[in-house]
């Protein structure tokens, strides 16, 4: 039988996927580890970053987590940036802390860019199969089993099976198995996970209809502009960029391509009106989510359209985004009516909708139940608490969005790796990431509905910021061993050494200046007083800075006082994440304990008593209780 | 557990007392007391201290002990002070709020002393019991408190909390949402003011007052109808409050008064003492309501004093955590197999007596359970407003949403210490309930 050889294997190759390979390849790059260590193991390569649903990156939270995957040298970012065809700031007139950055992408286009990326690299072999079995012994991941008979072996897997996991697509009464429109489900991997001993859950998703440009009275309707001159998620974006705008490396010395690389387009909006609620009142006993067909749980923060009408009866009117998708083609999203009823039903939908009266639809819009690992099975770096070695990433822990795949992707990816090479763990804590916030509420709750990140989830919002995270993330990935292995990486360090040193020298002046009679730091905690401000008081040529330098020093300073009382927080608590429990107590031994302490402990497995701490029914009381629990003679197994 | 805090909290019994004691543990408790003394602590050793607190200060006397040789191995401090429960809350909240400390978690010292391997292993056997012991009677004072009428506010207030939090958020997380409309900064400052009124008034009111007496061990007297229990009561009062006639179902609604017993044997303190209407099964519908209380106060009571002049004590209807059985009227003679203690409430035969029985029965593991619970709702209740005041001044000020939802979230938490934290998840719900959010 065929066997190869690899450090990692990642499973599939969506945002997840492709994060965590490409992740994985820039740990073991740096390592000298060369060609042929990962295996992306994917259905169809063609479909290597696909954007199943909205073709958009970021927003509010999610740009937050974009800027964090990129300073931590991740793709995610570098393919947005390339592709985008409209780019905007969310929350531009609002404080620096709750800025999302968001571009829509060219789907074609962003789709490329991952492959040529991570098809470049030649740490990664690209296999074609669909996984059958998990190679597991005494707990510990051995490979994996291709449908096809091949075996690969690896100490280290990322399973990352997005919406394919027993896929089951609905659009009204009519019910196709697949993972995403035209595309099979992945069936044996439910049942491997199940025969392993992981609590499968089951949740839905939904997709609004695409319509033909060429079929709306496009110039009729209201435009939707983005921000002119756009905003970059990835700082090597910035004056010269090392990408092309196809998404390929260039060479030093190469001229390279001035963002946007793309021609930027507009956006148009509708809205529904009282007859289009109407029609979907008449034919709710068709829509899966109402006729019982599904009994999964949908997104309470992304209705259908139909949920819409129903919880929010009083509105007369929703706005609907039309949202070209391509430049290479004519297809629009439909954003807003986002739908499962029946085909009929969604034609007329469309047609009432004003400038969409004789609407070609392209592709109806569906909903899709899928299954997922419930994730408080997997510690906070990715990987099982059942098997050694096998790391979980994106839709399989039970979130939603490119965004929050693509950085547990990177979190498993860099996990991954560093099991292969026998180093510790890694993770990042909520008070240092947003990816940290994601990864720890996903180790510590109980998910009702598709997780997405807010920014009311990060309780250290205000140093959490879009704008600094290179300065809170690329040291770190420096030392992760992330940037040394590529051309990329060393370029980022280069440009990161160059704004910590601006940073440095502007903060110096700021420590040291005055304005009308009080210190500059004090003047730039005032509200209303703006970079713009700023600059005009500290004087000489705002040249000497970069744009960003300005704005990061500005916004440090203007959350200085509040920051410093989330750092003493941070330390205080710092000693009980720390403290680590062992991962093999018996906690029905405990008689002392509540049983619903007992039974959240067990269930959860936490790894140290700041997470513990944070669980549902567990109190301070009963830290105290564990922390003597545990010290006992005999405690652990 | 934070092991590097340095934790307090009140070391004697609840109640009215001629001292108290405050302890501290904790690595750098000298130095912060040396802050808030009249003396700098730098060895271990007894000593007078004045404790700087109020116009003019506090007479304390002052207990250190070195880490090498104290209870929980940790650097130790204890203070005795006058015994007034409103002057030790003071304090201790004045302690517990300086940078570093906190008001310690049950059973907390032990858990550390056992930590420091301060105990033998057959001690310690009986550590992981005491610490949840303590837990669980925290618990239950908790569940009493938060069914009455105090619960009742305190979700009140975190309500409005989260309701004010959801909408700052909407504004944040959602305002590219067509349906969202944030709150005004002015509207936001003057709900926020009015939350704030709501937890002052609450502060001075009965209600608080009631908490505190609900501290103390509670003392029942039951017995028949006419059994003579008002009488006893205002013996032991030491004066007439009850109506006392010798018509059987005199007293129709249960009657409580602090007895101070603090004097009566060392470590005594004051009790609660409730007279109930009679017991009396046979009784109509028409005291169907006085019976219920009767019963429902039977339930609560750490201490039942069961009256009956003829000594024989028929079982009680509710079974009762401690009973003291008394003989009333014990001037008349002694019914044949008669038993219980005799009293008479005329001629005061035996109440000194009863009086010491009572002190040293009347422990109670509720009562110990809300004396260290309601110093931390307090605290909990300061910060709350604290952060709120914080909301309402950068409102005012026009600060930035985000800056605003932290003071919001801050003083969300301390409510959610009294019952029951909303954690960001419930009021995105919250959000979601009142936009139509979805793209």
């Amino acid at each position: 039988m065929d066997q190869r050889r690899y450090s990692v294997i990642v499973i599939g190759g969506g945002h997840a996927g492709a994060e965590a390979a490409w992740a994985a390849a820039n740990l073991l790059g740096g390592t000298g580890l060369q060609t042929g260590v990962i295996a992306l193991v994917t259905i169809d390569p063609a479909k290597i970053g696909v954007m199943s649903c909205n073709p958009a990156i970021g927003g509010l939270a999610k740009g937050q987590l974009v800027r964090e995957i990129d300073a931590l040298g991740g793709l995610m970012g570098l393919a947005a940036d390339a592709t985008g065809i409209q780019f905007k700031v969310l929350n531009s007139s609002r404080g620096a802390a709750v800025r999302g950055p968001r571009a829509q992408c060219d789907k074609h286009a962003y789709a490329e860019a991952v492959r040529r990326m991570v098809g470049a690299r030649p740490e990664i072999d690209i296999i074609t199969g669909t996984v059958e079995r998990l190679l597991v012994e005494d707990a510990r991941i051995l490979g994996v089993r291709l449908g096809d008979g091949t075996v690969l072996a690896a100490p280290a897997v990322v399973l990352t099976t997005g919406t394919f996991m027993r896929g089951l697509m609905h659009t009204g009464e009519s019910k196709t198995p697949g993972g995403r429109h035209g595309e099979a489900a992945a069936t044996g991997i439910s049942a491997a996970l199940t025969e392993l001993g992981f609590e499968l859950g089951r949740l839905k998703t939904g997709t609004p209809p695409r319509l033909a440009r060429g079929s709306l009275r496009w110039d009729d309707l209201d435009p939707a502009l983005g921000d002119d001159p756009p905003t970059p998620f990835s700082d090597l974006s910035l004056g010269r960029s090392a990408l092309r705008a196809d998404g390929s490396k260039c060479r030093l010395g190469e001229p390279t391509y001035a963002f946007p690389a793309l021609p930027q387009v507009d956006c148009r909006q509708t809205a529904t009106t009282a007859a289009v609620h109407d029609l979907i009142r008449a034919n709710l006993h068709r829509a899966p989510m109402y006729s019982g067909q599904i009994e999964s749980v949908g997104p309470r923060y992304c209705p259908s359209i139909e949920d819409k009408v129903v919880r929010f009866a009083e509105r007369g009117s929703h706005t609907v985004f039309l949202e070209p998708e391509s430049l290479r083609d004519d297809w629009v999203y439909c954003n807003g009516i986002s739908t499962s009823l029946p085909a009929d039903v969604q034609d007329a939908i469309v047609h009432a909708l004003p400038g969409c009266e004789r609407a070609v639809i392209h592709r109806y819009g569906y909903a899709v139940e899928y299954d997922m690992v419930r994730p408080h099975q997997i510690h906070a770096t990715g990987m099982t608490k059942r098997v050694d070695g096998l790391f979980l990433a994106g839709q399989i822990n039970g979130t939603s969005g490119y965004e929050e795949a693509a950085a547990q992707g990177l979190v498993a990816g860099v996990n991954a790796a560093r099991y292969a090479l026998g180093q510790p763990p890694w993770t990042l804590g909520r008070h240092e990431a947003y990816i940290g916030v994601l990864m720890d509420d996903l180790v510590t709750r109980t998910p009702t509905e598709p997780y997405r990140m807010f920014t009311s989830r990060a309780e250290h919002r205000l140093s959490l910021r879009a704008d600094n995270a290179a300065d809170r993330l690329t040291p770190i990935a420096e030392t992760l061993g992330l940037l040394a292995g590529t051309e990329l990486g060393r370029l980022r360090s280069r440009r990161f050494t160059r704004r910590r040193g601006q940073m440095g020298a502007l903060h110096g002046e700021v420590d040291a200046a005055r304005v009308g009679g009080v210190p500059m730091e004090k003047a730039l905690r005032q509200p209303g007083f703006d970079v713009p401000a700023f600059q005009r008081a500290l004087g000489g040529n705002p040249a000497r800075y970069d744009e960003t330098v300005w704005f990061s020093v500005h916004a440090d300073r203007a959350y200085a006082a509040y920051v410093v009382r989330q750092h003493a927080e941070v330390r205080r608590s710092a000693e009980l994440e720390r403290r680590r429990i062992p991962a093999r107590v018996d906690y029905a031994r405990f008689a002392a304990l509540r049983a619903e302490t007992r039974q959240a402990l067990s269930r959860f497995r936490p790894e140290t008593f700041g997470q513990a701490g944070r669980l549902e029914g567990v109190t301070p009381a009963d830290l105290t209780l564990l922390s003597v629990l545990l010290s006992r003679p005999g405690a652990v197994a | 557990m934070r092991l590097g805090d340095i934790i307090v909290a009140v070391a004697s019994p609840p109640g009215w007392a001629a001292r108290a004691v405050i302890r501290l543990s904790g690595p750098g408790a000298w130095a912060m007391l040396s802050g808030v003394l009249d003396t700098a602590v730098t060895q271990r050793g007894c000593r007078a201290a004045r404790l700087r607190f109020g116009p003019s200060g506090l007479p304390a006397l002052l207990l250190a002990q070195a880490a090498r040789r104290s209870y929980t191995g940790e650097e130790s401090a204890e203070l005795v002070l006058p015994g007034s429960p409103l002057l030790l809350d003071r304090v201790l909240r004045m302690l517990a709020g300086l940078p570093g400390a906190r008001l310690a978690a049950p059973g907390e010292f032990t858990a550390r002393a056992y930590l420091a391997g301060r105990m033998t292993l057959e001690q310690a056997e009986g550590v992981a019991a005491l610490i949840a012991a303590q837990g669980e009677d925290e618990r239950a004072s908790a569940a009493d408190l938060l069914g009455g009428e105090a619960g009742k506010r305190y979700r009140d207030w975190i309500e409005e909390a989260a309701t004010l939090l959801a909408l700052v958020e909407a504004g944040i997380d959602f305002s590219d949402q067509e349906d969202v409309t944030g709150v005004s900064t002015s509207d936001l400052a003057r709900r926020v003011e009015r939350l704030l009124d709501d937890l002052a008034s609450f502060a001075g009111s009965r209600r608080a007052r009631e908490a505190e007496a609900a501290s103390l061990p509670r003392v029942i007297l039951a017995g028949a109808p006419n059994a003579g229990k008002s009488t006893l009561a205002n013996a032991l009062l030491g004066r007439s409050r009850a109506v006392v006639s010798d018509q059987p179902g005199t007293t129709r609604d249960a009657l409580e008064e602090v007895l101070d017993l603090t004097g009566v044997i060392p470590g005594g303190s004051a009790v609660l003492l409730t007279d109930t209407p009679g017991i009396d099964d046979g009784g109509g519908a028409i005291h169907a309501a006085a019976q219920h209380a009767a019963r429902a106060a039977l339930a609560g009571a750490d201490l039942v004093v069961y009256c009956d002049p003829l000594g024989r004590f028929a079982p009680l209807p509710v079974a009762a955590q401690a009973e003291l059985r008394v003989r009333t009227k014990a001037d008349r003679v002694a019914p044949p197999e008669s038993t219980g203690l005799p009293v008479c409430a005329l001629d005061g035969w035996n109440l000194p007596e009863l009086r010491r029985q009572i002190a040293c029965l009347a422990t109670s593991h509720r009562a110990r359970g809300l004396a260290a619970l309601l110093p931390r709702h307090r605290e909990a209740m300061d910060r709350a407003a604290a952060h709120l005041d914080g909301a309402r001044l950068l409102a005012l000020d026009d600060a930035g949403a985000e800056v605003i939802a932290g003071e919001l979230r801050a003083a969300l938490d301390a409510l959610g210490e009294l019952a029951g934290r909303i954690d960001p998840d419930r009021v995105l719900g919250r959000v979601f309930a009142s936009f139509c959010i979805g793209k």
